[in-house]
């Protein structure tokens, strides 16, 4: 049974989650909070999975929401109402597992969930856009192909036919995906003093490499 | 009237002739004909006039005096082929200066060169002593000399320039008589005159160009100032369009549902609330992308039309331009409206994605779906799609491709423009 937190500052939709996730076999809803602080206030030892709303009204910034969450020993799923293309790469670069938009069935959160909660990457289409889109200065290169799956994916193909697609094994999309997820971390990961190398390191030891 | 060149009557003829031998360059018949240029250039270009016709006014006289016999050199042949070289030159440079727009450095130095040329074998042909006379036609050419060279050389040369027909004129007379007939007051007043002729021409050029260029910055300006307007008001005008959309439909479903008047948890109202809530994430994007998009627009309203026909459709997009042609916009919002036709139609599915991406001045607009696609080698493209999507995309420049598999859905590529062939 893997264990859920939901995390976001809209009542209706906490409720909404509550009535969602009765009906999955596999998904318990552990517990519900507006914020990261009245999460962490609750006391109870987290979830599995956090899903955790990009934006709440208690204006924290997300990246810190995501790294308390990820350093206390969770799985965090961002999610939003829109897409958001840069904010989403900063979260998943933070820690976050992946990064859905709130559009998307109960059947594709629930996966999302279980996907989370076995150590896998969550991979979306509007994560692969925001990666393949992004224009910021110190984004990391890739290459032609990265590019292509990408793009294939994020325009609505699933990981077998962007593979067909763009020419490569059906099953090495997904490889594609997880390749650029950690091109992505690294280049939002900056070393610029020693000081800065060793908070690296020490997050390599506490996370596992990176790979 | 009959407008055959061969039954025109023959002052019609002639006015159609001098039309297009002049290109309508006359000011005075229509100053605004220039408007397409940018002011710089018709500042160049009405200088450059005022420089030929000063030239202009200096040979047309000595050619009537030629032909009328009159003459004060010693060879009458020598001087008639002087002339008919000066007028060949000036002819020449003219017609060059109207094909360019203004002198280029070459004839600066062949003109140069010439009027010293001029002057030098001129003063040797020359009857008397009166070289610096008026009737040395050549020593008249070196005022159109200074001046060109005022308005064309950077001013730090003007003097170096100037001092070769200078030269060249006292240099023959020297030659010629031993000794420089003229009077220091005179020399002192025709290098005045040469110099100030060059400064002249300088100053004018220097503010009509400035005049120009001031005259371009507002036009441009106005134009954006112009285009920011209609951008706003075509913004203005999509707002009141989407306030409307909203309350024909969240409005009116939210009002429902809090009235009581509909049941939120039947699968019919959440379908329609999710198709409404699509069209506030678009509405919500393409406002955060800042700029007003008639592509963006026009795809969007595309999108409401087909989940109008029950398709849900996922769109994610570029920040796409604003200044695509009218005809493109119009070719691959309509491809687009029949490719997600017939993803309702054929595909047996209700769910579809619409991507539109920008990149190095290309655009792919992307409609996928994952419904039950087909065997590209054994079903032949119908006409919905030969004709309203391949062709279409065709007529504007672009292409479109499709990709598609059995169980595997179809992909639809609309590429604008055109990828060359490699």
């Amino acid at each position: 049974m893997i264990e859920v937190s939901v995390v976001d500052d809209d009542r209706m939709l906490l409720d909404g989650m509550a009535a969602w996730f009765s009906s999955v076999e596999d998904v318990v809803l552990r517990a519900r909070a507006r914020s990261v602080d009245e999460l962490f206030e609750t006391g109870s030892p987290l979830a599995d999975v956090v899903v955790l709303d990009l934006l709440l009204a208690d204006g924290s910034d997300p990246v810190h929401n995501v790294r308390r969450l990820v350093d206390a020993g969770t799985r965090v799923l961002v999610v939003s109402v829109v897409p958001r293309g840069e904010q989403s790469i900063d979260v998943v670069n933070a820690g976050a597992c992946g990064y859905l938009t709130k559009d998307h069935d109960l059947a594709v959160l629930a996966d999302a969930i279980r996907r989370a909660a076995a150590g896998d990457n969550v991979h979306s289409p509007e994560l692969a856009f925001a990666w393949c889109r992004s224009d910021r200065p110190d984004r990391p290169h890739l290459s032609a192909q990265e590019r292509a799956v990408l793009l294939a994916y994020a325009s609505g193909l699933t990981l077998s036919s962007a593979a067909r697609h763009v020419g490569i094994r059906p099953g090495t999309a997904k490889v594609y995906l997880d390749r650029v997820k950690d091109k992505y971390t690294r280049a939002g990961r900056p070393t610029y003093t020693k000081l800065d190398l060793a908070d690296r390191v020490r997050e390599d030891g506490l996370r596992g490499n990176p790979s | 009237m009959d407008e055959s060149p061969v039954l025109m009557p023959w002052r019609l003829r002639v006015r159609m002739a001098w039309r297009t031998l002049t290109g309508e360059t006359l000011v005075g018949r229509d100053p605004t004909h220039q408007v397409t240029r940018s002011g710089e250039e018709r500042a160049f270009r009405f200088i450059a006039l005022l420089l030929v016709l000063q030239r202009a006014s200096y040979l047309v006289p000595t050619v009537v005096d030629t032909a009328m016999g009159t003459t004060t050199y010693h060879s009458p042949a020598a001087n008639l082929v002087l002339l008919t070289a000066a007028v060949a030159w000036n002819v020449g440079l003219a017609v060059g200066v109207h094909r360019r727009g203004w002198f280029p450095s070459w004839a600066v130095a062949v003109d140069v060169a010439l009027v010293c040329v001029l002057l030098a074998v001129g003063s040797v042909n020359h009857l008397g002593n009166e070289v610096f006379h008026n009737s040395n036609w050549a020593s008249k050419l070196v005022w159109g000399t200074a001046a060109l060279v005022g308005a064309a050389v950077a001013p730090r040369w003007i003097p170096l320039v100037l001092l070769a027909p200078v030269t060249a004129h006292l240099g023959t007379a020297l030659v010629r008589f031993g000794a420089i007939p003229l009077s220091p007051d005179r020399m002192l007043n025709l290098l005045d005159s040469y110099l100030w002729f060059a400064l002249i021409a300088y100053f004018m050029r220097r503010y009509l160009c400035a005049q120009g260029r001031a005259l371009d910055q507002t036009t441009q300006r106005q134009l954006e100032l112009n285009s920011r307007r209609a951008e706003e008001r075509a913004r203005f005008a999509e707002r009141i369009a989407q306030y409307r959309t909203l309350h024909d439909t969240v409005l009116t479903t939210l009002t429902a549902i809090a009235r009581g008047g509909l049941d939120h948890r039947t699968a019919e109202v959440r379908r329609r609330c999710a198709t409404e809530a699509d069209y506030v994430r678009r509405l919500v994007q393409q406002d955060a992308s800042g700029t007003f998009s008639t592509l963006g627009a026009r795809l969007s309203e595309v999108i409401t039309s087909a989940e109008s026909l029950g398709l849900r459709v996922h769109y994610l997009h570029d920040p796409l331009p604003a200044d695509l042609p009218r005809t493109a916009v119009d070719g691959i919002a309509d491809a687009s409206r029949e490719a997600l036709n017939n993803v309702l139609t054929h595909a047996g599915t209700t769910e579809a994605w619409l991507t539109a991406v920008w990149d190095k001045e290309t655009l792919l607009v992307r409609v996928v779906d994952r419904g039950r696609g087909f065997d590209e080698d054994r079903v032949v493209l119908g006409f919905g799609v030969r004709r309203s999507i391949v062709e279409r995309m065709r007529e504007i420049g672009g292409e479109a491709t499709l990709s598609a598999m059995v169980h595997n859905g179809v992909c639809v590529d609309l590429v604008w423009p055109a990828r060359p062939l490699v």
